[in-house]
């Protein structure tokens, strides 16, 4: 939760709301349609797998200067990392 | 009477102890190659649903059951092949990358059951057998001679194993990428083929591991059924000092705290059991705060991914 939040505490507010609104959404979902909340925990899972690989490509300079730059804004002006 | 209950705590520990055994050694081959795998623990949820399952639909007794381990183990190599590509070939997190993989495993599983089978439902599975002769011994015989056929398939994969990762080419390849891949590499060890080649295998066992549960030791199927196995298992590599025999070791004294707290419920001993059921778990936290020495055992590179282009 902490890296899909970009290893920031702030970055950690909306990743957790993401993740809690998924298992929301699973419990309306397995009420509503019959779908087994565990497909969630699946897809989870496969977020974060995303997530940890996705690292590898951002890892390019460029790529990490670029993602810094958006992240700097987006905290007003203070270090990101 | 005292004597027959312990026999028959050491007799139920055995079979207890040969999960930790088989996931144990798998993760023994990934930390050996310098990888660390947490989906253990959801690897073998979905190879228990897997074996159960093809057990289940093909309802023919002893052949079906060997069809659904074989299932598990392909489906575990298939997982394991998802872990080694993420950790291996795109460097990820390890760590973080396996409890996705957990996470993945568990809803994969989860989802599955209440897809196609719903309810619990129990199977008949591989049955116990009683060796002929040797089974009529007096101790000895319940202790060692009436479990069912993959207890000695995996007690015979500890010496197995030993061999191969100390006798053969392969497992030296194996101990020198996970001891020191720059020299490993320089030599001509292709690291990230043989991490690749341990984290499958490793997968492969676990998927052995869950099937034995669902089908051996259990006969049926329930959500979260592996109940923590995978992580103990990679706490009892840490306590058998990366050795095959010590894994055993640990398995056994693991499941034999186990098997002791089951049966203070079952003879109804007067002792809390809710302290009891704490007992293994509070085993294997004094055994390795003791065993401190254990981290000079680790594989050196243990976690940390190779870049062949990059410097130390």
């Amino acid at each position: 939760m902490a890296l899909f939040g970009g290893l920031h505490p702030l970055g950690a507010i909306p990743a957790s709301i993401v993740f809690g609104l998924l298992i929301v959404g699973a419990y309306m979902m397995q009420r509503a349609v019959q779908v087994p909340a565990y497909i969630i925990l699946a897809i989870q899972g496969l977020i974060i797998l995303a997530i940890v690989t996705s690292s590898v490509f951002i890892s390019k300079k460029s790529m990490k200067a670029k993602v810094l730059a958006k992240l700097k804004k987006f905290t007003g002006g203070k270090d990101a990392v | 009477m005292l004597f027959e209950i312990v026999t028959g705590i050491i007799a139920a520990a055995i079979p207890l102890s040969i999960t930790f055994l088989l996931v144990g050694i798998g993760e023994m081959f990934n930390q050996k190659a310098g990888v660390f795998n947490l989906g253990a623990e959801g690897i073998m949820m979905v190879g228990a649903f897997v074996g159960f399952y093809v057990e289940y639909v093909m309802q023919s007794g002893t052949g079906s059951s060997f069809l659904g381990m074989i299932a598990a183990i392909g489906v575990g190599a298939l997982m394991g092949g998802i872990m080694a590509l993420i950790c291996v070939k795109f460097k990820a997190e390890q760590g973080i990358a396996g409890i996705a993989l957990y996470m993945l495993g568990w809803g994969i599983a989860g989802m599955l059951f209440r897809v196609y089978i719903g309810g619990t439902t129990s199977i008949v599975g591989l049955k116990a057998i009683e060796i002929p002769v040797l089974s009529s011994i007096p101790v000895i015989g319940q202790i060692l001679f009436t479990h069912n056929i993959m207890v000695y398939v995996a007690f015979a994969l500890v010496p197995l194993s030993w061999y191969l990762l100390n006798k053969t080419a392969w497992g030296l390849k194996v101990k020198a990428v996970g001891t020191a891949p720059r020299a490993a590499d320089t030599m001509g060890v292709n690291v990230d083929r043989i991490r690749m080649q341990c984290v499958i295998l490793a997968g492969a066992m676990a998927g052995l591991a869950g099937a034995y549960l669902s089908i051996c030791q259990t006969h049926m199927y329930a959500d979260n059924i592996t109940a923590g196995r995978g992580f103990i298992a990679v706490a009892l590599v840490y306590f058998g000092k990366w050795k095959p025999t010590g894994i055993l070791w640990g398995a056994l004294l693991f499941s034999l705290a186990h098997s002791f707290q089951r049966s203070i419920q079952v003879y109804g001993i007067d002792f809390p059991y809710e302290i009891a059921v704490v007992f293994p778990y509070l085993l294997v936290i004094v055994v390795l705060a003791f065993s401190g020495r254990s981290n000079i055992m680790a594989p050196s590179v243990l976690g940390r991914p190779y870049y062949r282009e990059q410097r130390d």
